[in-house]
Parts: structure tokens; C-alpha cells; sequence
């Protein structure tokens, strides 16, 4: 049976790339209603850290 | 407030978030083929799986949403719910009676109780465990279902019967284990879901010092003002915290509420079961970061002029659960807003799935079995635990269609908790460290407890008598009023419980090893390893809480 922590890897790497996507759509297409500090793109370095938290859940599962 | 727009990436990451959660109840399905599968997940956790589990049955977004905006309306000393009101009963729980309760194998609290008392009492506790757990799991529901319609602007029945049903097909088809799956991963999406609003809020505001600045200063201190009732937000002594939330309420639901603890003997061996509080207890330390920090910004926002943050208004009373859903609308773009609401429907979900899972394994252990069918099968055991999950969602549905016609439902929550827990914390305590307690000793004292609770609440609440009677002061909060409840329906059972033991029969001492700790040989510990020890790592924990203490004084 595989561990928790590759189901983790998996939760955060897919919804991490799915809000690296919205931060970059975001980035070359800025929406009409812009949110308190859009402007640092939060969608985009957030979406990364959890890609990057997911990959090291599934390379330390694939490890092991 | 106009509803949160989603746009097409939100609702692809809601919808991978159910992909998953179907999906690990399908894959996990296989591997559920008895009782000790389905009700205990096998009972081959480690510490670290458990003890996230321990602590997500508890994090649901009633909870999130909840504490944030007590936040705002009481201040700072909502963070006594994640301290002095959680660390101490966690560490107790880990110490001294997790050895008794995983010790004797037991599926279950009440079977704890039919152990060491007898049948009647294991009954009395199983049925106003069934009643609560089923009572919360509709209040969640119905919570769920209000904030989607008000925040997201979703259909209250679509958003109840999804939920529902996901909840029925994944906990129905691999019972305790995918419950603690699923619990795991929503402890990580409400962080990665919802931690970025306290980062973005400290960038708005400049400083977590510059908040406090903001803020009324009796909002920002845990102890400073806790002399008078007057001078904090929450209008209540130190002796009312540390007695009614730190002692009996904190102590009745972390050691003896079935739905934490159930995830505790779910663990591999003794060491792991005992360390699944203390590991979570860390984690429990680190959640203000995430909820009392969002609502003192929500706070400190609403009193900078030109913010244009404000708490939303329904029939003329503030409604502080919004707090945490604008801070979301605030600072979320697309995408984000997505993994937010998913967050809170993680929440909810795994709230549900906790209810759920834990009223599957007492209605089957400690009514049908015990009862109903004293020689049901392995098998029948499996069967009844997945027909019991499928018609505790329904009466769940019912119970949260119920709920949304008493508007104040919300209000019973905690007093639900003193009519239950507190009392029966009394009775664990006594159990499990004076072997001269009684059968009859604890089911009576137990019933007093209980029913004086219920008792003091109907008291209240229709005007019998007045507050001050019971919480000692003239001025006190309805959460002053449930942690005095608590104290009261304790002492009762505690007393009760003594006074009948000292005129009934004993159980014979044989029947008691294992279950009383003067009747149990002490384990010997002197060969291992000082950070293999739970000792050490309860002794850290209780060192970083007093510094927290200090620190916010």
C-alpha cells in the first residue's frame, strides 16, 4: 500500500500547478479587478512552494 | 458582500480535491477486509500519521472560521483554546492514559468503560456519544452549506448532498483508514489554503507588532487583564480559564471524546499511540499563527481608516464568521481563491468524515454488538460498520436540514460538549486512578453530571435562574457561561461518583489490571533512549507553551 505522504506529494503538486497557471495567466493578462498586493503575484510564488512541497513528498516517497 | 467569483482554474482545483478523496476511498478499499481494518485502520499508523490525524479531527472549518472570528470579537484570549485549553489535556492523554486505554485493545471509549465498569455504563456513555457525534456532524453540515451560499454563492441542498454523499462513499468503503487520509490532506491544504492570508496581511500592515498596535489593547494580551472580567474582551477570570476551559472542558475533550482518540489506537505499537498527542500537540501550538493571526488582522484592518475592511452585517448583529471568507475575497486572485474554498470544503468534509468515522465504531461496538447482536461475525461486524456510515449521513442531512431552522444553533455547540464531555471526564479520572470506584459509583455519578449540565443550560436559557449563579460573576460571556457549566457538571460527577462508591459493591481487583494504574505494573523504561522517552518530548512541549504564555502575556 502506498504511504499517505505520496498522496500528499500528489495533492500539492497537482493544486500547486494548477494556481502556478492562474498566477501566470494572471501575470500576462492582469485581471480588470485587481486584489489588495496583486500586484506581488501571490498566486504565482505560492503555486511554486507548493509544487516544490509536493516534489519532495513524492522524491523522499520514491526513496524510500 | 457580493459572492466570491470563481473562475475556470478554481473550480478544476475544488473539483482534483474530490478526484482525490474518491479516489483514495476507492484505492484504500482493498485493503479494508476486516474490522480491525475498517474501524481502527489496521492499527499500523506511526506517530506522525496519527498525530496529524489526532489533530485535523478536530481542525474543521467550523473551527477555522469559528476561531477567526472569535478573534475579532473577543481578542487575543481565543488563543487560550489552542494553549492552556489543549496542551496540558493532550500531554496528559499521551502520559498517563493512553497505556490504559491502548493497553486493553479496546475499539472504543465506552469500551473502556464496560472494562473497568459495566455494561450500563458503556451504554448510557455509547448512546450520548452517538447522539452528539451525529448532532455536530449535521451542525457541520449545515455550517458548510452556509457559508458556501453566502461566500460562493452556492445552492444550500446541492452543497449539503455533495458533501454528504462524497463523505458516504470514501469513509463507507474504507471506514477509519480513509478518514485519517483524508484528514492528513486537509491539514496540509488548510495551511498551504489558508496561511498566505496572515503572510499577506503582515505585508499590508507593515509588522505582527504594528497589528498589535492596531488593535484595543485588552485584545492583545493572553493573561494581563484576566484580574478584572471587565477589562478583557472575552469578560472572563483567569479562574474560569484555567479552570473550566484549561481543566474540565480542554481535559473532557481531548482525553475521553472518542473522535480524537480514536485516532491514537489506530497507531502501530504503545510508544507511537502515546506520542500521537504530544507530536500533535506541537502542531496544536502553531495554529494561532494561522487563525487568531488572521482575525487580529481582520481587527486591525477594520480600525484603520481607509482600509475598507468591515465585518459583514445580518439583521443588524455583525456577523464575525465572516471574517476569515473577506480576508479570502482580500488578497486571493484566481487560483488562489479556488484552493481557499477548498480548503474550508477540506474542512468541512473531514469534520464530517471524523464524525462519521467515530459514530460507525461506537454504534457498532457499543449498542448493536453489545445489545443488539451480542455473537454478530467478523464479517456482519464489517457489513454493519459500512450500513451504520451510510445512515449516520443520512440522519446527518436531517439533522443539518433541523439545524438551519434554530438560528442559534451554533450556540449549543459547546454546551453540547459540557453535557457530554465534562461529566465524563470525571468518570475517566476516576476509573483510571482510584480502584475503589464502583459500577454503580460511576453510571450514577456519571447520569448527575450529565443531567445537571443539561439542567443548568435549560436553567439559563429560559431564565430560572440568573447566569451570575453559576458563572460567580455579574458580568460574563456565553463562553464564560459554558467553561463554568463545564466546572459545575464535573464536580458533580466527581462528587456523585465518590459518595455512591463509598455504599456499593467493588469490582474484584483482579478485573482491574491494566485498566486502574495501582493495579498495573509499571512499565520499565530505564534502557530507552532519552528522545525515544514521550516524557522528553511532553516536557519540551510544555516548555515552548509556557514561553508562548509569557511572550503574549
Amino acid at each position: 500500500m502506498k504511504s499517505i505522504w505520496f498522496f500528499v506529494g500528489i495533492t500539492l503538486s497537482v493544486m500547486g500547478a494548477l494556481v502556478v497557471v492562474a498566477g501566470v495567466i494572471d501575470v500576462v493578462s492582469p485581471p480588470l479587478r485587481q486584489t489588495m498586493l496583486g500586484s506581488l503575484h501571490p498566486a504565482l510564488w505560492w503555486g511554486i512552494l507548493m509544487v516544490c512541497a509536493g516534489m519532495i513528498f513524492l522524491v523522499r516517497e520514491k526513496k524510500q | 458582500m457580493q459572492a466570491l467569483s470563481l473562475g475556470a482554474l478554481d473550480w478544476l482545483v475544488i473539483a482534483s480535491y474530490f478526484l482525490i478523496v474518491l479516489g483514495l476511498g476507492f484505492y484504500l478499499k482493498r485493503y479494508t477486509t476486516s474490522q480491525d481494518d475498517y474501524f481502527l485502520a489496521g492499527r499500523r499508523n506511526s506517530a506522525w500519521v496519527a498525530g496529524l490525524a489526532f489533530l485535523s479531527a478536530n481542525l474543521g472549518a467550523l473551527e477555522l472560521l469559528g476561531m477567526t472570528g472569535n478573534t475579532f470579537k473577543y481578542g487575543m484570549y481565543v488563543a487560550h483554546f489552542y494553549w492552556i485549553g489543549a496542551i496540558p489535556a493532550m500531554l496528559f492523554l499521551g502520559i498517563y492514559m493512553m497505556p490504559f486505554y491502548y493497553s486493553s485493545r479496546i475499539k472504543s471509549i465506552p469500551g473502556y468503560l464496560k472494562l473497568r465498569f459495566d455494561e450500563k455504563t458503556r451504554v448510557l456513555n455509547g448512546l450520548a456519544f452517538a447522539f452528539m457525534t451525529l448532532l455536530v456532524s449535521g451542525i457541520n453540515l449545515y455550517a458548510m452549506a452556509l457559508v458556501l451560499r453566502t461566500f460562493v454563492g452556492w445552492d444550500w441542498t446541492v452543497s449539503i448532498w455533495i458533501s454528504a454523499v462524497t463523505v458516504a462513499v470514501y469513509v463507507g468503503m474504507s471506514g477509519l483508514m480513509s478518514a485519517i487520509f483524508t484528514e492528513i490532506i486537509q491539514f496540509f491544504l488548510i495551511w498551504f489554503g489558508l496561511f498566505l492570508v496572515s503572510i499577506l496581511g503582515i505585508v499590508e500592515i507593515g509588522s505582527v507588532h504594528e497589528i498589535l498596535q492596531r488593535v484595543p489593547e485588552s485584545f492583545a494580551t493572553l493573561w494581563s487583564t484576566s484580574g478584572d472580567p471587565s477589562k478583557n474582551g472575552m469578560m472572563i477570570t483567569w479562574a474560569g480559564i484555567v479552570l473550566g476551559l484549561g481543566f474540565v472542558l480542554s481535559f473532557g475533550y481531548w482525553t475521553t471524546d472518542f473522535l480524537v482518540v480514536q485516532r491514537a489506537f489506530s497507531a502501530k505499537d504503545l510508544r507511537s499511540a502515546r506520542m500521537t498527542p504530544i507530536l500533535a500537540s506541537f502542531f496544536k501550538m502553531a495554529l494561532p499563527f494561522l487563525v487568531i493571526l488572521a482575525g487580529l488582522i481582520a481587527l486591525a484592518l477594520s480600525h484603520t481608516p481607509g482600509s475598507g475592511f468591515a465585518l459583514l452585517q445580518e439583521g443588524g448583529q455583525v456577523n464575525y464568521d465572516s471574517a476569515l471568507p473577506l480576508l479570502i475575497a482580500r488578497y486571493y486572485p484566481s487560483g488562489l481563491i479556488g484552493l481557499g474554498v477548498t480548503a474550508l470544503l477540506a474542512g468541512f468534509m473531514a469534520g464530517q468524515a471524523g464524525n462519521i468515522s467515530a459514530f460507525n465504531t461506537v454504534w457498532t461496538y457499543d449498542i448493536y454488538k453489545s445489545v443488539i447482536n451480542k455473537n454478530a461475525s467478523d464479517a456482519h461486524l464489517l457489513w454493519m460498520g459500512r450500513a451504520a456510515t451510510v445512515a449516520g449521513v443520512i440522519i446527518s442531512v436531517g439533522t443539518a436540514y433541523w439545524a438551519k431552522s434554530f438560528p442559534s444553533i451554533m450556540d449549543y455547540m459547546q454546551a453540547i460538549f459540557s453535557w457530554v464531555n465534562a461529566p465524563l471526564f470525571a468518570t475517566m479520572l476516576l476509573g483510571m486512578f482510584v480502584a475503589w470506584i464502583t459500577p454503580n459509583g460511576a453510571f450514577w455519578g456519571l447520569l448527575a453530571g450529565m443531567s445537571s449540565s443539561f439542567l443548568m443550560f435549560l436553567a439559563v436559557k429560559f431564565h430560572w435562574v440568573d447566569n451570575g449563579v453559576i458563572t460567580l460573576s455579574t458580568s460574563a460571556s456565553d463562553m464564560a457561561a459554558n467553561f463554568w457549566r463545564a466546572w459545575w457538571a464535573w464536580s458533580i460527577c466527581f462528587v456523585s461518583t465518590i459518595v455512591i462508591s463509598l455504599f456499593t459493591a467493588k469490582k474484584p481487583e483482579a478485573e482491574l489490571v491494566g485498566l486502574v494504574k495501582s493495579m498495573t505494573p509499571k512499565a520499565d523504561e530505564s534502557q530507552v533512549p532519552l528522545m525515544r522517552k514521550p516524557q522528553t518530548w511532553a516536557v519540551i512541549s510544555i516548555v515552548v507553551l509556557v514561553a508562548l504564555n509569557v511572550y503574549f502575556w
